[in-house]
């Protein structure tokens, strides 16, 4: 009578990711290294051995040696602490900058997909004309308007990530909408609100992951462009962009470690998430079909 | 007395540059307790039939006539009431359970889900549908609750939309070929299944198919339906000796014997036109072998013969010549 399905060995989707995440050594090795990462910035003050704002003029542009691991910045503040430190306000602005164009792209991609018609065109529309407009100069904007520091350009550039966000989501959102499991939702008499948050949002959330994960590399790079253009965090404060800007002046005087370390890790963290996003966006792949 | 009743029902889909007709002024009862199948070939309406029933339409979709549920009429009633009534008087099982189903959630949860709104508790609505998993037939019913869509077969995945079906307790269920997407082999079980829990319970029932066969075993009566048209509405039981259609007696010619050996299946012949293609006569006319000219000038209307109902002038002079073996011969000739 009942028909046997093969449902021990089946896995759950949770358990099957977790089993992709095992296997794929770029998921391992890049996530290991965005842990870190996130670890550095969050124990900095356990972990950096030196005050980074501690200045000793005796001893600028330092090479390596045991008291100063990585050396010594032009006003002989101890660069491994800082670049510890600058860890803090590199990664924390782009995830403000992904945490909102994230949430305000997700709610108007499920709005526009859900209401279809004159919204989606509006939502649309507006959204591409928010294309025209570089991210860069709109932070510039905004710095020009409300003054330097990290809240300006986290606005600005969360402004000018929604529409990327907005239009990859809403692409798939109109496709989950038409499935046959969303009319079975309405069949069943369930709310408007019910469908959009426990039906389309959990189908669109694994290509929200991915969005969320490449879009943060860029938001890094635009962020870091800002403070090295000198518009966003100002010193003494530490940020990986701001120090590629201040070791600038060093490089002539032979002494690039500080622009070059804080380069290396843009370039480290920026070429984690892009990968990272990249297998994610692969396996997913590999899941639809 | 009528739980469902569908008056007049005409429906316009729209296309490129304007509109498409694809159901013609259907009217059909559905009685309390009672099954009614509605038959006939792909694009003949009765999906769409259907799901006007539950006002699941394409988008602008523009329906004719009025469709009645009890007292309250559904194709006008607003979005709070469709809602409600959606929520408790009519449940829907459809053809692709895969589909159908949303795969990131939890069966269980999916379930529960119209209950949970109706404002039952969890725990009472999760005691509801374990009782019910049990009744259509899943025995491992708790362990199944806490499983995803993936790790269901397709027959088990249906008996868990039938289960959903039955726990909101309609008065009516919607079934749109709801064993099409089925292996041959569950088919019969979930069939059985459904059929069983639909008399247990006397739930009315609409049953789309295109299989004549099976809406005669589990149906009361049988709708046929052809190019949007409704030819014939007659009880189950008479359809295969006595069918008033010259229609319902070519499908059912067409099928193969089992007793006699053919050379070659039986087919009507033409192609099944499309509702909008129907011209001012029969729609039946262009293929009937019974076709006199009057048939393709003047549309017959829907009218009462003996225990069913019929479009077509011919019935009375046909009858007794509608049987399977007359109708192959003239199919042939």
């Amino acid at each position: 009578m009942t028909s046997i399905a093969p449902s021990t060995s089946a896995a759950t989707p949770a358990r099957r990711s977790r089993s992709v995440f095992r296997r794929d050594p770029v998921i391992i090795v890049t996530s290991t290294i965005i842990l870190l990462l996130v670890c550095m910035a969050v124990f900095a003050p356990w972990i950096a051995p030196l005050d980074p704002n501690f200045a000793n003029i005796l001893g600028v542009n330092q090479g390596p040696s045991a008291a100063h691991w990585l050396g010594t910045d032009s006003f002989g503040r101890d660069l491994l602490s800082r670049l510890i430190y600058g860890a803090r306000l590199s990664l924390l602005g782009p995830a403000l900058i992904i945490v909102f164009s994230t949430t305000i792209g997700t709610a108007l991609a499920i709005a526009a997909a859900w209401f279809g018609g004159m919204f989606d065109q509006i939502v649309s529309r507006v959204a591409d004309i928010l294309f025209a407009f570089p991210g860069l100069i709109l932070a510039m904007l905004a710095v020009a308007m409300f003054g330097s520091g990290l809240v300006a350009p986290v606005i600005a550039l969360s402004i000018s990530y929604t529409p990327y966000l907005m239009r990859v989501i809403r692409s798939e959102a109109v496709r989950q909408r038409n499935l046959p499991y969303i009319a079975a939702c309405y069949v069943e008499g369930l709310p408007a609100r019910t469908i959009c948050f426990r039906h389309l949002l959990p189908n669109v959330t694994p290509l929200l992951l991915v969005q969320a994960t490449l879009s943060f590399g860029y938001a890094l790079v635009d962020l870091a462009a800002v403070s090295y253009l000198g518009l966003g965090v100002q010193p003494p404060t530490s940020e990986w962009g701001l120090m590629v800007s201040t070791g600038q002046s060093s490089i002539l005087a032979g002494q690039p470690q500080e622009s070059l370390y804080a380069g290396a890790l843009i370039v480290v963290t920026v070429v984690a998430f892009n990968l990272l996003g990249d297998r994610l966006a692969s396996h997913q792949g590999k899941d639809r079909a | 007395m009528s739980v469902l009743s569908i008056n007049h029902l005409s429906m316009d889909l729209p296309v490129r540059g304007g509109h498409r007709r694809v159901i013609h002024e259907v009217s059909l009862e559905v009685g309390e307790g009672e099954a009614v199948g509605v038959v006939g070939e792909s694009g003949a309406g009765k999906s769409m039939t259907a799901r006007a029933v539950i006002r699941l339409l394409p988008d602008g979709a523009i329906t004719g006539g009025d469709i009645t549920f009890g007292e309250t009429s559904i194709l006008t009633m607003g979005a709070a009431a469709l809602r409600e009534y959606r929520l408790r008087d009519v449940a829907m099982i459809f053809q692709d359970p895969r589909a159908a189903i949303n795969p990131v959630r939890r069966i269980g949860d999916f379930l529960i889900e119209a209950l949970l709104e109706r404002g039952d508790s969890e725990v009472e609505s999760t005691r509801v549908v374990t009782g019910l998993l049990e009744a259509v037939g899943i025995h491992d019913a708790t362990r199944r609750l806490r499983q995803y869509p993936h790790e269901l077969s397709g027959g088990l995945l249906q008996r868990v939309m039938i289960a959903s079906a039955l726990a909101i307790q309609p008065k009516l269920l919607l079934a749109d070929e709801p064993t099409t997407a089925l292996d041959v082999t569950t088919q019969s079980e979930v069939m059985v299944n459904l059929d069983t829990q639909r008399r247990e319970r006397g739930l009315a029932m609409i049953f789309v198919t295109h299989d004549l066969e099976l809406a005669s075993a589990v149906c009361d009566r049988i709708a046929v339906m052809y190019a949007g048209f409704l030819v014939e509405d007659s009880p189950a039981a008479g359809l295969h000796h006595d069918a008033l259609h010259p229609y319902t007696a070519a499908l059912l010619a067409s099928r193969p014997s089992i007793t006699a050996r053919e050379h070659r299946l039986v087919a009507i012949p033409g192609r099944p036109l499309s509702a909008f293609e129907v011209g001012e006569g029969c729609p039946f006319a262009p293929r009937c072998p019974f076709a006199q000219d009057r048939c393709r000038v003047e549309r017959p209307l829907m009218r009462t013969v003996g225990d069913g109902r019929v479009a077509c002038h011919r019935t009375e002079e046909l009858r007794g010549q509608l049987d399977a073996d007359t109708m192959r011969e003239s199919v042939r000739g």
